[in-house]
């Protein structure tokens, strides 16, 4: 604790002795309950037709497949028309029951996987990990929630996937369920305060949504600056 | 040009007689208000996110120490440390202090207006770091040795011949002003930097206390890669930006990214609670959470200038005032511009400094009417006028003109007596519907003639008129 | 019912005619008109300009000379909101509140006071012209009018009202800032200018002189087809 800390805090306490006085400008009855300040978005119909809308507003590109095989032929296309040789995956719920990476490398000889199954605790393979990362071009990661408003997917960093896989590469392709659908980010945030209390699920959430970008220059729109360039979504719809 | 709101009226009167630059700044204001306008449009319940985000920083700036300290515990719980900065200068040195035990050379900085209120890069550069600014707007003015012309976007006053031309003077490139391809040796030149930086230093958009987490909203992914890739993050924070809980935040991003850049979501908003968590197979060692004053805690003390702490920074309020389209964000000498920025900059500068800027607005209100956050800034603008005649920062010429004019006006024989007066004299001296010279106004525009007979006049002949009948 | 003017200062000397409109007007619609003789001015020109304690005592003075007025009205957007909005800020430290809550309530600018006090819209005018409107700031963003005006111009007969793009944008006036700051007041009014001509308009109508007369004095200098007009005009002169 520093001496500027009690500095600062008593000059808080001492301003605030002196209370604010009503503000008149107007201001309607203030609702705490959150969920009607999201009404509009709240509806639970068809809430994968919505997120797939809203994911490709913002340039994200959507695919549906029902059955392991489809999901793995699908990542297998889309990763050789890419061209992309160097591949991460994610140890994902949905992409470990799937088997993804096994079954992508038995049909992508050429590929190089990189393994996120390292010891997180030991730093030398942390840094291993950050190199082989930063030679990926292709990403495949689960996702924790998804966001049908705004087409957002919400991704926790844990043993389950690192920071930097949905970040480094070029392209980066999440797992779905319709399950992991909820209308809004209100919803969301109301189910992690429901599960987890107080508390995050980790020390670094991301909220994705779409591709990398800028306006920087001119206002042209100008996408995959620093992030991935390009973000998929593919929505498994498993017949259990 | 030099940093000071002190010469406003030269910068305004420079910036606005050049046409390229009125027509950037045109084309980008209409441009963020168009875009706006579409998303909030769809969410009718518009109007009550707003009200609710006023009260949530209401109820918090009145009780800010005990959220700040609430903030504090639990980023410590998390790993992370906390360190309380009185003024920009504690703020840099205990940066550097990180900086040297670290061994840092590169370090990759996020888009922060904080930071460059504190000048935090230039004390970075005089002490032999190498401070990257990775936010492309950003990087650009680094490059050109500016200061933001806008609170979210920083190189908005640059056409990209301006910026093809500094990327080839300064990165030795070929020219080209394709902004696909100027961003293309951005993002080359800035992946090796984030890759072999030691820290990383980010802003903070939002503080959660009760899960002790900071916010980053971010569309270019570089704000991740700052505080994702190297050792040690540290985030800079004002004090203000601390909200109560997790389950508040959904309200303010869903005002955001629409108030800002007319998204309905930036592509990245980073929640971090701390360095790497056991489990977590990447992130940095170390998380430092910098609470910055620098003259909040000064605006605290008037129950009148708080609101101005409410500010989420989104730059709303620039895209739609008529002064910051015409004569630009460079002209307020401040790193805060446009009608936000008149309010904080003589706040935190003092209104002897910055006395022009409350002044330079017609007053229209728009930048209230479209502030997310509910902030009376006109109003505000108004109650600064006050300071500045209070602190006798008005010129005495016009002092006296208001003590006459309160004598004319409160006195109604002597209003009328010269008003009779004043016709008579032009009547007399042939004048009556001749032009008047009235300095400021007429090189631009006509002045209307005085009416012959006033309506106090016209009203009484009515009157009596009236009572002939 | 009884209505008593608040004619601002600037419409008393300058523009005179617009108060004999709304008189006329009001007593077309069947309402007792007074003129309290002894009021000058609201006292925005020293509050605007952040000189409290002038603009303190000519509140003062307002309160009183108006304390017996059933309604005021006054064809001005912006001296309404000093009376209404902005009193109650200046003379919050005072022991007028009462006095102050009274006039606060009954005070009116006169669009809207016809239109949803006295529930008129219809004056039988005609005004076979085409027309444009611009709010003014004052009325729109402190006063929350825009409909009544716009309600009163389309009963008109004979009228064509076009919408002209931007009209919300302030036209650059606010007062001493349009002397401080007269390259700004004049950038920004340019654009106005632009964009009633590019309505094909014959007249641009606006509920505040003030704003008036920076767009006529633009107008003017320019040599613009367009000409302004105060609503209160439009409808007292044909009625």
């Amino acid at each position: 604790m520093n001496a500027s800390r009690s500095e600062i805090l008593s000059k808080i306490r001492l301003s605030l002795a002196r209370p604010r006085r009503e503000h008149h400008h107007g201001h309607n009855a203030v609702t705490n309950d959150i969920r009607k300040l999201f009404a509009s978005a709240s509806s639970h119909e068809n809430l994968v037709q919505t997120f797939k809308q809203e994911f490709e507003r913002v340039s994200g590109e959507f695919h549906h497949c029902s059955n392991g095989d489809a999901v793995v032929h699908s990542i297998k296309d889309l990763i050789t028309s890419a061209g992309s040789k160097h591949i991460a995956v994610s140890r994902h719920a949905l992409c470990e029951r799937l088997n993804v990476r096994e079954r992508l490398a038995a049909v992508l000889p050429d590929a190089i996987f990189v393994d996120e199954s390292i010891d997180g605790e030991n730093p030398f393979e942390r840094e291993r990990l950050q190199k082989e990362m930063a030679q990926v071009q292709f990403s495949i990661t689960g996702v924790d929630y998804l966001m049908a408003e705004t087409g957002t997917a919400l991704l926790v960093s844990g043993k389950q996937a690192s920071r930097q896989i949905s970040l480094l590469p070029s392209i980066h392709l999440f797992l779905a369920s319709p399950n992991q659908i909820y209308p809004n980010m209100a919803e969301v945030f109301l189910e992690l305060q429901e599960r987890h209390g107080n508390h995050l699920p980790g020390n670094a959430l991301t909220l994705i949504t779409g591709p990398s970008r800028t306006a920087d220059i001119e206002k042209v729109l100008i996408k995959g600056v620093h992030g991935p360039t390009r973000l998929i979504g593919l929505m498994v719809e498993l017949q259990d | 040009m030099k940093l000071t709101p002190r010469l406003f009226k030269s910068y305004a009167s420079r910036n606005i007689s050049n046409p390229r630059l009125r027509k950037t700044y045109r084309f980008a204001t209409h441009h963020a208000l168009e875009k706006r306008l579409q998303v909030v449009h769809e969410v009718p319940e518009w109007e009550a996110l707003r009200d609710r985000a006023h009260t949530i920083k209401e109820q918090t700036i009145d009780q800010l120490d005990h959220y700040l300290e609430k903030l504090e515990s639990n980023v410590v719980a998390n790993g992370g440390q906390v360190f309380w900065a009185r003024d920009g200068k504690e703020a840099c040195e205990h940066i550097l202090e990180i900086a040297e035990r670290i061994h840092a050379r590169t370090v990759v900085k996020s888009k922060s207006m904080t930071t460059e209120e504190i000048g935090l890069s230039h004390v970075l550069e005089e002490n032999k770091l190498d401070p990257v600014e990775t936010d492309l707007g950003e990087y650009i003015i680094q490059l050109a040795h500016e200061w933001p012309s806008h609170i979210t976007a920083p190189a908005l006053h640059k056409t990209r011949g301006e910026v093809g031309a500094l990327f080839a003077e300064k990165l030795g490139i070929p020219y080209t002003d394709v902004p696909e391809e100027l961003c293309e040796v951005a993002r080359k030149i800035l992946r090796g930097k984030f890759l072999s930086a030691e820290l990383g230093i980010s802003g903070v958009n939002f503080a959660l206390a009760d899960t002790g987490t900071i916010v980053i909203v971010e569309n270019e992914g570089n704000a991740r890669l700052s505080t994702t890739l190297p050792k040690v993050h540290i985030a800079v924070m004002g004090l203000e930006k601390v909200i109560p809980t997790a389950s508040d935040l959904p309200i303010f991003l869903r005002l955001l990214a629409r108030s800002s850049t007319g998204q309905k979501q930036t592509s990245y908003v980073s929640l971090i609670s701390g360095p790497r968590k056991a489990g977590e197979l990447d992130g940095p060692d170390e998380f430092h959470l910098i609470i910055l004053d620098n003259g909040r805690t000064e605006i605290l003390k008037d129950p009148k200038a708080r609101e101005s702490l409410f500010c989420i920074r989104c730059g709303a309020c620039l895209n739609t005032c008529p002064i910051y389209q015409r004569v630009g964000g460079h002209s307020y000498g401040s790193v805060y511009s446009g009608p936000i920025g008149a309010v904080i900059t003589p706040l935190f500068q003092g209104v002897d400094v910055a006395k022009d800027l409350p002044y330079a607005s017609s007053l229209c209100g728009a930048c209230t009417n479209i502030c997310p956050v509910k902030i009376d800034i006109h109003h505000m603008l108004l109650w600064l006028r006050k300071q500045v005649v209070d602190s006798g920062g008005t010129p005495w010429l016009e002092r006296v003109a208001m003590k006459l004019y309160l004598a004319g006006m409160k006195d109604s024989v002597l209003y009328g007596f010269g008003s009779r007066l004043l016709r008579l004299i032009l009547k007399a001296s042939g004048k009556a519907n001749a032009s008047w010279t009235v300095p400021g106004w007429t090189e631009t525009r006509e002045f209307p003639p005085l009416a012959e007979k006033s309506f106090k006049t016209l009203w009484r002949e009515r009157q009596q008129e009236e009572q002939h009948l | 019912m009884k209505v008593s003017l608040f004619i601002p200062c600037l419409t008393d000397q300058f523009f005179p005619r617009v108060g004999i409109n709304v008189y006329k007007i009001l007593k077309k619609a069947g309402v007792d008109v007074d003129y309290p003789e002894a009021q000058t001015c609201c006292g925005q020109p020293a509050f605007n300009s952040g000189y409290h304690a002038e603009a303190i005592e000519l509140a003062q003075r307002f309160l009183q000379i108006f304390r017996n007025s059933e309604y005021i009205v006054s064809p001005s957007g912006s001296c309404t909101s000093m009376v209404k909005i902005f009193y109650p800020e200046i003379l919050e430290q005072t022991q007028l509140q009462e006095q102050l809550h009274e006039i606060t309530s009954k005070i009116y600018e006169f669009s809207d006071f016809l239109v949803n006090v006295l529930g008129i819209t219809d004056l039988g005018v005609s005004f076979p012209h085409k027309v444009t409107y611009h709010d003014a700031c004052h009325l729109l963003r402190e006063l929350k009018i825009k409909q009544a005006p716009r309600d009163l111009i389309r009963q008109v007969r004979g009228i064509e009202l076009v919408e002209m793009d931007r009209s919300e944008d302030c036209c650059g006036f606010g007062g001493t800032f349009s002397v401080k700051y007269p390259e700004i007041s004049t950038a920004m009014v340019e654009d106005k200018a632009a964009a009633i001509v590019q309505t094909g308009a014959e007249y641009v109508v606006a509920n505040d002189s003030s704003c008036l007369m920076q767009i006529d004095g633009y107008l003017r200098r320019n040599h613009m087809a367009a000409k302004p007009i105060h609503l209160a005009d439009l409808l007292g002169e044909n009625l």
